[in-house]
């Protein structure tokens, strides 16, 4: 364990986020794990309100006024223990250690500045001292050259453009960038593509894939769109209300899912027409972000569901080729067959 | 726009229409005949028909409106009474005055209420914060001609610090300055409390927004951010509500003026009205209209141009 997380770029221990809202405290994620290895891909997936964009953003102490990090550690690189670092220690590892992109690329834009002086003011924000001409001459040039990168050839219209005057893949690109820019190990990349349409998704997966060959560079990449992380990721972490239910290879978990969740979330998707495919519909409600619950989270939804699952909450252990599934019924007991279950119900 | 613009022009000929109609109707009305007035009870007839005609009282109302307007294309908006010089020469010497005073008072406006509302911004709900809401808000409800009563009595009369009477000796620019000062604190000081509030406002709201969330996720500075990306961002709409606030802004300077005696449009109608001198007021009337028309053309551009973000902003977003 100790040996792993001297080699993860991230190491995210016992994270536990609340959010205030009007009185009342929401513990969105009670205590999550995540680690993620040198040049690896992680596909963080789960439902709309599971807490993936509060993980995203509390690696990099990013959470919204009323959101606060009240247990738990990230560790970058093996030694950077975000939640210790000072205001300017803190600002110097945002953008440098860890680059981030978001959903919305047009909202994510400063729409009163162009682009390409966006990227240069990012790149003179970890110069030292305050950069001259000459620095920010660099800088341009260097904006630029990866803007090209990014597959955008017309790069000095582009960097010379407002973020409107873009179209939204083009948008992306110029994130994207952005956060090369200055060369982060990590890319936290928030549902990068939920705004696009299918053929620039592809595109921009693509790059990424590309970029991640490339550079060596670690992605956390956060979706809800199972084709996705079939294409582009190593392992997947299926998030289900602020925890993570079921982790392991891609092939692994897909061809074999262990959690319950994760199978009815693959069940109704043919392996082969995973691309584009978004979660399916689960019928039941997920409980309360922040809710307290005694047992299992997915109780209310699972059909296999019984008396203990109700009364503890099940500890994450290694199932089958899974490195971490929090079932109570898993591994299956000898006697029983996914079969016989899926007739009983 | 063409369609926009003739609409515009339309109702300003309109505005100015019915502003010399009701003007012209006033001195209908009111009692005691203008020339009687100006020429005593014991005029000549003879006299009395000549100064009528003198000022075009001598045809009927719709008549006076149309062949005043009718000079007025020409240029000529009539002959002072008392000193027989063109009405339209007293005008330019006023006019000038006058807008510089609105300027002035919106020059200071910005330079004390945006920052304060900025500072305001840094710490919401601090002690600076909770003063400046406080202060803000009291020069919000303080009318500018209270606030110049006020300023005269304080400056002028008590520290006798500052000038509070004329417009200073002509060709000596810091007299000028020093006269300026206090007439444009009053016209600003409404101003500054609004400007305060609305960037405070603007600032906190832009602070939440996702691309503030993503210079701070590359680590660009705390200073960098406030004071480049979000005031910039925060600062568009305020310059969108000085066009709002110009007509307002010229309105009170014509108040503003008359307290503080300084030479400009408001002396000017004010002292004509007193000595009766009707083609002047006719005149100030007629300017006063066509300034303030401007100014709300003005605003309505302005707010177009917000407008034209938000919608983009809109359809943008749904693609
Ligand atoms: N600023 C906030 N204040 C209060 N609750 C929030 C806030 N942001 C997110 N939440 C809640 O936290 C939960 C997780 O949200 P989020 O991390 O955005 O999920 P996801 O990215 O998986 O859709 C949701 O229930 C959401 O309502
Ligand atoms: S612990 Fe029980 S309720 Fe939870 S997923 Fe497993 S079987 Fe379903
Ligand atoms: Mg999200």
């Amino acid at each position: 364990m100790s040996a792993r997380a001297d080699e993860a770029v991230l190491s995210v221990e016992g994270l536990e986020v609340e959010y205030r809202t009007s009185g009342a405290t929401h513990r969105v994620l009670p205590g999550v794990d995540l680690t993620l290895e040198k040049a690896e891909v992680l596909g963080l997936v789960g439902e709309s309100g599971s807490g993936k964009s509060t993980l995203a953003a509390a690696i990099l102490r990013l959470l919204p006024p009323n959101g606060a990090i009240v247990g738990g550690r990230v560790v970058l690189a093996g030694d950077i223990e975000v939640s210790r670092l000072g205001t300017e220690a803190l600002r110097q590892v945002r953008g440098t250690e860890v680059g981030m992109i978001f959903q919305d690329p047009l909202t994510c834009l400063n729409p009163t500045f162009r682009v390409g002086s966006q990227m240069v003011d990012v790149q003179a924000a970890h110069a030292g001292r305050r950069p001259g001409r000459n620095e920010r001459r660099l800088y341009r040039r260097r904006a630029l050259d990866l803007l090209a990168q990014v597959g955008l050839p017309d790069a000095s219209h582009v960097a010379a453009a407002y973020p409107h005057q873009l179209s939204g893949g083009m948008r992306q690109r110029v994130m994207i960038a952005m956060a090369l820019s200055l060369d982060p190990k990590l890319l936290i990349a928030d549902e990068p593509t939920s705004a696009l349409d299918v053929t620039l998704e592809a595109q921009i997966i693509e790059l990424l894939a590309q970029l991640r060959e490339s550079r060596h560079m670690s992605i956390l990449f956060v979706t809800h769109d199972l084709g996705v992380v079939s294409q582009i990721c190593d392992r997947v972490a299926v998030m289900y209300a602020g925890q993570i239910v079921e982790e392991g290879r891609v092939g692994d978990v897909f061809a074999e899912p262990q959690h319950p969740y994760t199978e009815a979330l693959l069940e109704a998707v043919p392996s082969r027409a995973l691309r584009g495919r978004r979660l399916a519909v689960i019928p039941g409600q997920v409980v309360a972000a922040g809710s307290m619950v005694t047992g299992c989270r997915f109780a209310n939804r699972c059909r296999e569901a019984q008396e203990i699952c109700r009364s503890s909450e099940p500890p994450p252990v290694r199932v089958g080729k899974s490195e971490s599934v929090r079932c109570h019924l898993r591994p299956r007991s000898p006697g029983a067959r996914a079969d016989d279950e899926v007739a009983v119900h | 726009m063409t369609r926009y613009l003739v609409r515009r022009t339309i109702t300003a000929a309109l505005v100015v229409l019915i502003v010399m109609t009701f003007l012209a109707l006033v001195v209908h009305v009111i009692p005691g005949n203008i020339v009687t007035t100006l020429l005593g009870a014991h005029a000549s007839p003879a006299l009395i028909r000549q100064a009528n005609a003198q000022m075009g009282l001598d045809h009927s109302i719709p008549m006076q409106v149309v062949l005043f307007i009718g000079h007025a294309f020409e240029g000529n908006l009539g002959t002072d009474w008392v000193t027989h010089r063109p009405v339209t020469s007293l005008i330019f010497t006023a006019l000038p005055e006058t807008v510089v005073l609105a300027f002035s008072g919106m020059f200071l406006a910005v330079l004390i209420g945006l920052p304060l509302g900025v500072i305001a911004a840094v710490r919401p709900g601090g002690l600076l914060d909770k003063t400046i809401g406080v202060v803000s808000v009291s020069l919000i409800t303080m009318p500018s001609y209270v606030s110049g009563l006020l300023l005269i009595l304080i400056f002028g009369v008590k520290l006798r610090l500052l000038p509070v009477i004329g417009s200073g000796t002509p060709g000596n620019p810091i007299d000028d300055l020093a006269h300026l000062v206090l007439p444009a604190v009053a016209l600003a000081i409404a101003w500054i409390g609004y400007l305060a509030r609305l960037t405070r406002s603007n600032m906190l709201e832009v602070l939440t927004a996702n691309y503030v969330r993503t210079v701070r996720a590359f680590g660009v500075r705390k200073g960098k951010i406030f004071y480049k990306y979000a005031l910039r961002n925060a600062a568009a709409p305020v310059v969108a509500v000085l066009g709002v606030g110009l007509g307002n802004l010229l309105g009170g300077a014509i108040f503003i003026e008359v307290i503080f005696s300084r030479p400009g449009l408001g002396t000017l109608l004010y002292s004509s009205i007193e000595t009766r001198n009707y083609p002047v007021v006719q005149g100030c009337v007629l300017v006063i209209a066509l300034m303030l028309i401007c100014a709300n053309f003005l605003a309505d551009i302005s707010y177009r141009l917000i407008d034209r973000r938000i919608q983009f902003g809109r359809t943008a977003a749904a693609t």
